[in-house]
């Protein structure tokens, strides 16, 4: 049994979604018969209907494990989280407020378990800074020459094996930097939230993430190079 | 590098030592807010010169930029993707845990 102290924490970072929230908490009202079937969906959890937890499973697990193993990069750990995401979200149901949006709460639960999870080996992380820009004494920049693609860049995400190569790079940045990218520049979490999430000041979100893009246009260079050759 | 590089080169250089410019390394640092259309009107002037006289910081910037798109439209699912799955067996440990009434550590 996950002893309560980590119940509680996990819900404070995600409580039940209530009206008047960040939109990644609320359904948007373009989502109406989303919402709609989520609240059935809720009204028959809250009354202990078996077949509505199947349904829920079900429904959400997919987008929940995707989520945490983005953060992880690890879908085994992915799955631990999912599952513990799960139960934390059993214990808490009977205080979800159906107008909020049930599988935004459930993807936090599961980034949340995953950034958890993550914390926990964030001291051990390689240095991003060989993946930084260089400068010389002048504070001129060392920087090859860049051919700009001639594809615009969601034309060449359509070719599977580019987008594979993209991912495989987004792995590649230490998982502090990574976890910050996922949630700014991918959820569209604000830099606030990010801030609470993985319990850094504003300003040092703000730094990682723009090192986490750099690191990544490293990273990506020799993928564009291949694209033009 | 090509003659005409090298000639912006050391125009940016020379602005630089005298203040007019900023350095690549201190260009760096706006780049994010830049990219987020967060810089105010002054420095973003500063900033736009810069790139003016800086193929390295412009090269540098296309870059930044793409990639950042890039990212984000590979973990964006596509329209004709099928929904994320997870294995049944994952559903079924989340479902039988619940029956069981046991939370993992």
């Amino acid at each position: 049994m996950a002893n309560n102290t980590a119940l509680a924490q996990a819900l404070e970072a995600a409580p039940p979604p209530r009206p008047g929230l960040t939109a990644n908490q609320t359904a948007p009202s373009a989502n109406r018969s989303n919402g709609a079937r989520e609240d059935a969906l809720v009204a028959r959890l809250q009354a202990g209907d078996e077949a509505a937890f199947r349904t829920l499973v079900e429904t959400y697990a997919g987008p929940m494990l995707s989520a945490a193993r983005r953060v992880l990069a690890d879908t085994g750990l992915a799955e631990d989280c999912v599952q513990e995401a799960f139960l934390n979200a059993f214990n808490a149901l009977d205080r979800f407020e159906s107008r909020g949006s049930l599988g935004a709460w459930l993807k936090r639960l599961a980034i949340n378990a995953a950034i958890s999870k993550l914390r926990r080996t964030w001291m051990r992380e390689p240095a991003i800074d060989p993946l930084l820009p260089q400068f010389d004494d002048n504070g001129c920049r060392f920087e090859d020459p860049w051919r700009e693609p001639d594809a615009a860049v969601d034309v060449q995400m359509e070719r599977t094996e580019l987008r594979e190569a993209v991912l495989d790079k987004i792995d590649q940045l230490p998982p502090s930097y990574r976890t910050v990218l996922m949630l700014r520049d991918i959820e569209d979490y604000s830099t606030q939230e990010t801030a609470h999430l993985l319990e850094l000041s504003e300003g040092a979100v703000k730094v990682r993430l723009h090192r986490a893009r750099a690191a990544l246009k490293t990273l990506l260079a020799p993928v564009w190079a291949e694209t033009i050759s | 590098m090509s003659v005409v590089r090298q000639i912006r080169r050391a125009l940016r250089l020379s602005l630089q030592k005298a203040g007019v410019l900023l350095t690549c390394e201190e260009f760096e640092a706006f780049v994010a807010d830049f990219h987020e259309g967060r810089l105010d009107p002054t420095t973003r002037a500063k900033f736009e010169l810069h790139l003016a006289f800086c193929p390295d910081c412009t090269d540098y910037l296309a870059a930044y930029q793409r990639s950042v798109a890039a990212a984000k439209s590979a973990l964006t699912p596509q329209p004709n993707d099928p929904p994320p799955q997870a294995p049944q067996a994952l559903i079924e440990a989340v479902l039988a845990a619940r029956e069981a009434g046991s939370v993992a550590d």
